[in-house]
């Protein structure tokens, strides 16, 4: 009954916290520009994240570290150095957009600027993260999340031609401006395989002092509640697919985006976009400033956990503050919220082979996981999402500068 | 793939340019059909009329300034964003108690701005 209890939560969990800046931006873009076109990355996407998470979730839960510091365990400070620096920026960047994010979702309901909401969210998540729990912060994120079911139930109104939506899963080339159509892929991926998800799983299982006894839950959390997430995620595209491509608007920035629910739910649509995105924001934030926290500290071997007090656990309570004074900096200087987006999808994509390689070698260490290594499946899978990484982060770049 | 990117014909931006354009005057279109049937308030019009003029002034930089484009397309673009640009800054004038009211904007002057930005999208993808 406790396990179910705990596969219940962490699929609420999956759902509420799947949609963020990043996920819904870029599914806006391409349900706008491509219509069910780019659905393929969201499915492909999130395969490759379920067996990430189902392997740092397993890692916890048998060697009792997380996936930072055992690989800092595993490969020495030399090695680790880069793919910590790496997802340090990766976070500091996502983590800006989604304060971007939450401010202009608070622009858009009260006509007061982002810049002027950009340290009021700041301090809030701060507040959150001094005086919560981990358990208290994961649940009520994931509740309020599950506000982004509006766009499934928008989805299910607007009754899609079943058909094409099952076309766009299959991968294909587009004829309509093919640099921009694969910069959009590349940074769904970017969005969908977010590196971070994987370490806060990771670290939220040992925070949840998961045991061996707990896998069977890990394979079901990581599985159906990625899998529902995903679901939310194509249900963004097929709005935007249906309400905004056919009147021409191809989403450049939130405020074009801002209708999208409102010819199927009429005059709470406006009010439903506004209060997905930001408690997609606040929650993806709260994560975000955790999980710099938590890999920093595994790194240099501080004390850890959001459980504690801050003056038990200082230097773990000092990286989320200082992360939180430099995010706001991007809305303050008024950048847009959805181009820098799409920027830090970009290079969550270039650093994804570093944070992503070492789990590899981790997986199939029978020290640390004994008879819980990695199979052929699982090894097959995880090489296969490297070299889709590796072949992403080769073309990132080149794809921003022809398609962004 | 980086020279690739110099190869590129300056009538793709171009035409992503134009696109754009023509997008921002739909979704000012949409937003004031919404706003009159109050299923929007009227504080996200004026934000998104706002919005859409800065985007426009943007749009209209990029194309004047580009060097290696055909002076027809060139011209008839930036004038249709002069056009724009007019529309919507006329639209959000002052009322009488002072304050903006994007109200007044001219729709059907916007929807034949935004067709006209659609054929041209198309000219320049056929040449």
């Amino acid at each position: 009954m406790k396990n179910l209890l705990k596969v219940a939560l962490g699929i609420v969990a999956s759902i509420g916290g799947y949609l963020e800046v990043g996920s819904l931006g870029t599914a806006l873009q391409a349900g706008s520009s491509y219509r069910y076109e780019l659905l393929w990355p969201i499915a492909l996407g999130t395969i490759c994240i379920i067996c990430l998470t189902e392997m740092s979730g397993r890692l916890a839960a048998v060697d009792k570290e997380t996936t930072f510091s055992a690989s800092r365990e595993h490969f020495g400070i030399t090695y680790h150095f880069w793919p910590l620096a790496a997802q340090v920026l990766v976070d500091l960047f996502v983590l800006a957009a989604e304060i971007g994010g939450a401010s202009l979702a608070l622009e858009l309901m009260t006509g007061i600027s982002m810049q002027v909401w950009a340290v009021p969210v700041t301090f809030l998540i701060w507040v959150l993260l001094w005086r919560g729990t981990f358990g208290a912060i994961e649940h009520s994120v994931a509740l309020l999340g599950l506000v982004t079911l509006s766009f499934v139930v928008a989805a299910k109104w607007l009754h899609p031609d079943w058909t094409e939506v099952a076309r766009g899963l299959i991968p294909h080339r587009s004829s309509d401006d093919p640099p921009k159509y694969a910069y959009l892929a590349v940074s769904i991926l970017g969005a969908t395989i977010s590196p971070y998800m994987v370490s806060f799983y990771s670290s939220g299982a040992i925070e949840e002092q998961w045991k061996t006894t707990d896998l069977g839950a890990n394979r079901l959390t990581a599985s159906i509640g990625m899998s529902f997430g995903a679901v939310v995620g194509m249900a963004v595209v097929v709005v935007a697919a249906l309400t905004l491509a056919p009147r021409g608007i191809a989403v450049d920035t939130y405020q074009q985006a801002a209708v999208a629910l409102s010819q199927p739910l009429g005059r709470w649509g406006f009010w439903l976009f506004c209060a997905s995105l930001l408690v997609g924001c606040v929650g993806a934030a709260l994560e975000l400033s955790l999980d710099l926290a938590y890999i920093v500290s595994q790194s240099f071997g501080w004390r850890w956990g959001e459980d504690q007090t801050p003056d038990v656990e200082a230097r773990f309570a000092m990286v989320y503050t200082g992360a939180l004074v430099l995010a706001p900096l991007p809305t303050l200087a008024g950048i847009d919220p959805l181009k820098f987006t799409m920027f830090s999808m970009s290079l969550t994509v270039v650093a994804l082979p570093l944070i992503v390689a070492p789990l590899l070698v981790l997986m199939n260490d029978r020290r640390r996981l004994k008879t819980h290594v990695n199979g052929w499946f699982s090894n097959t899978a995880v090489i296969i999402v490297i070299l889709i990484a590796i072949t992403l982060a080769v073309l990132a770049i080149p794809l921003q500068v022809l398609g962004g | 793939m980086l020279s690739a990117s110099c190869r590129q014909s300056p009538l793709v931006p171009f035409r992503r340019a134009v696109d754009q354009a023509a997008s921002w005057a739909a979704a000012i279109n949409y937003a004031h059909d919404l706003e009159s049937h109050r299923a929007v308030p009227e504080a996200y019009l004026k934000q998104i009329v706002k919005d859409g003029s800065t985007e426009m002034e943007t749009v209209r930089h990029t194309i004047a300034d580009a060097s290696d484009l055909p002076a027809d397309l060139k011209d008839e673009a930036t004038a249709l964003c002069d056009q724009m640009i007019g529309v919507l800054t006329s639209g959000a004038t002052t009322n009488s108690r002072g304050s903006e009211n994007s109200e007044n904007i001219d729709v059907t002057a916007l929807a034949e701005i935004e067709h006209r930005f659609r054929d041209l999208a198309s000219r320049a993808g056929g040449r």
